[in-house]
């Protein structure tokens, strides 16, 4: 799917509609925006992997 | 508090009341007084509490001379920013999109703590919308400028808290910094900044920006000031459910001291220095302060910080989508009607997917480990908090300001940060040093830093603004 239509569909699914000139922005700023994610992603796995998302539910 | 013949720091002040020098009615007046004159200029309030403020600050004085003491901030006038509820007035968060019923006449748990202490609530500052973007010329708020060159801006985005404290507008201020909002306004306006260890200081009654990464912390004149302000504001309170159980601050203030002997201090210049657009003097003005806490007794090692652009990303998309998620649904109704520096942030947290927020979630942990080590070999880390100093307004872009600020890294991980005056860049504005320590250490960044200023005179620095005018 290339940017135009990710950035489009992501907004019309979380239900917020920028106008043309702000939604032509985000789309140019899309491959950067997944660069950033890329970068996340390289980091190595460890143990650490686990409990990442903590939920107690006592509290 | 512009003039001279007044007390700089809130120390000063405590003891110049104690001593009968001064008055809380006094100083409280001073501060309005230095408002009148500048904030025209510098966009600091957003609502003055004049009356309420001059009549705590006359209760003040009746009490400490009936003997009654509160301790260091009885009777001392503070600016809180405008994202922190205050039981005079609705918290608007310099947006046009909130709910006036939010915490609607009662104060946040830590403006209760503020009050208890004696302090002097002066009113409510200027920040970014919902602590985040740029100032919006077309919204009904001032616009912050920086008392150094109001040309400039004063960095965010508890921008109200610097420029006022700089400025002497109040003698210190509550700020919040969810990716550096204390420590770059601190920075660009020539003040110190603390971002306590997160989980420290209870964020309840304070509107979220990024719910996992928010702190509020004291925005002063000197270390000296933010330590005797963190401990009132350090504890649990079960309203904060992100407060570790039965957390607790300490008596930071006899922590203090000046000798560092024993205390090892990374230097990490391979993630700080030698950046596109730096300040050309930023290298040595480093050099100077590395020497400073050397002279303090520690022992400085280049060590490089891990995981540097990573979690710094880390903080931003979860920053991002954690603040989509709190207004989403005011965005599906009103986009238009929050600026645009706010929407186009805030907007970007649509964009990423719940694996792409867990995994940011995962990259902290893996980074906080790799720091836990790195912390095994040192005590604190120090580093620039900024590449440069304030940026002019006239063609102000926040893409190329990001890379520039070197705050966000902190945030995912938690650690306690302390901003403070390292000297003027080659622009004549303010450079600042920051100081790291592992989880809880706030005592000891706070030593650190208090030994540093104890050496040099940065803090003690007015902006050119004061002395124009003769204050």
């Amino acid at each position: 799917m290339d940017a135009e239509t990710t950035v489009r569909t992501l907004f019309t699914l979380a239900g917020v509609t920028p106008p043309e000139d702000e939604m032509a922005a985000f789309i140019e700023g899309y491959p950067a925006t997944r660069a950033s994610l890329d970068l996340l992603y390289a980091v190595p796995d460890t143990p650490l992997t686990d409990g990442i998302l903590v939920f107690r539910p006592a509290d | 508090m512009g003039d001279a013949s007044l007390p700089f720091t809130i120390t000063e002040a405590a003891a110049a009341l104690r001593a009968g020098e001064v008055t809380s009615v006094g100083l409280t007046e001073a501060c309005f007084t230095a408002a009148d004159r500048f904030d025209e200029t510098l966009g600091v309030f957003i609502k003055r509490y004049d009356s309420t403020a001059l009549a705590a600050a006359a209760a003040a004085d009746a009490e400490l001379a009936a003997g009654t003491d509160k301790g260091v901030l009885h009777g001392i006038p503070l600016g809180i920013k405008d994202i922190i509820a205050c039981a005079e007035s609705e918290t608007t968060a310099n947006s046009v999109v909130y709910d006036p019923g939010w915490y609607a006449g009662q104060d946040a748990p830590v403006i209760a703590r503020l009050r208890a202490a004696g302090a002097i609530i002066t009113g409510k500052v200027t920040t970014m919308e919902y602590a985040i973007g740029l100032p919006d010329e077309t919204k009904p708020y001032p616009v912050p400028r920086n008392p150094w060159d109001p040309a400039t801006w004063p960095g965010g985005s508890s921008s109200g808290s610097g420029a006022g404290v700089s400025a002497g507008l109040f003698m210190a201020a509550l700020g919040t910094d969810t990716g550096g909002s204390i420590r770059i306004p601190a920075a660009f306006c020539g003040i110190t900044g603390m971002k306590q260890t997160y989980g420290l200081v209870p964020k309840a009654g304070c509107l979220p920006l990024g719910v996992t990464l928010d702190h509020i912390g004291p925005m002063t004149r000197s270390v000296a000031d933010a330590a005797a302000m963190l401990a009132i504001l350090a504890g649990f309170d079960p309203a904060d459910p992100s407060m570790p159980p039965g957390v607790a601050g300490a008596d930071y203030p006899t922590m203090l001291g000046g000798d560092l002997s024993g205390v090892r201090i990374g230097i990490d210049r391979a993630n700080h220095l030698g950046k596109e657009g730096a300040d050309p003097m930023l290298e040595a003005r480093l050099d100077e302060s590395v020497a400073a806490l050397a002279e303090a007794g520690a022992t400085v090692v280049d060590t490089t910080l891990p995981l540097f652009d990573e979690l710094t990303q880390a903080c931003m998309i979860t920053m991002a989508v954690e603040a989509f998620a709190f207004h989403r649904s005011w965005m599906a109704e009103r986009w238009g009607d929050y600026g645009l520096g706010m929407r186009s942030w805030v907007g970007t947290g649509a964009l990423y997917t719940a694996a792409d927020y867990a995994q940011a979630q995962k990259v902290r942990r893996i980074g906080a480990a790799k720091l836990a080590e790195v912390f095994s070999s040192v005590d604190l880390m120090a580093m620039p908090t900024c590449a440069a100093g304030s940026p002019s307004y006239d063609g102000l872009d926040m893409g190329a300001i990001v890379g520039l600020i070197y705050t966000p890294y902190w945030n995912p991980v938690g650690c306690p940060v302390l901003s403070l005056p390292m000297g003027l860049g080659a622009t004549g504005m303010p450079l600042s040093l920051s100081i790291a320590g592992p989880a809880f250490a706030d005592g000891l960044v706070l030593q650190a830093g208090d030994a540093f200023q104890r050496l040099t005179s940065h803090h003690r620095a007015t902006p050119p603004l004061l002395a124009e005018v003769g204050a």
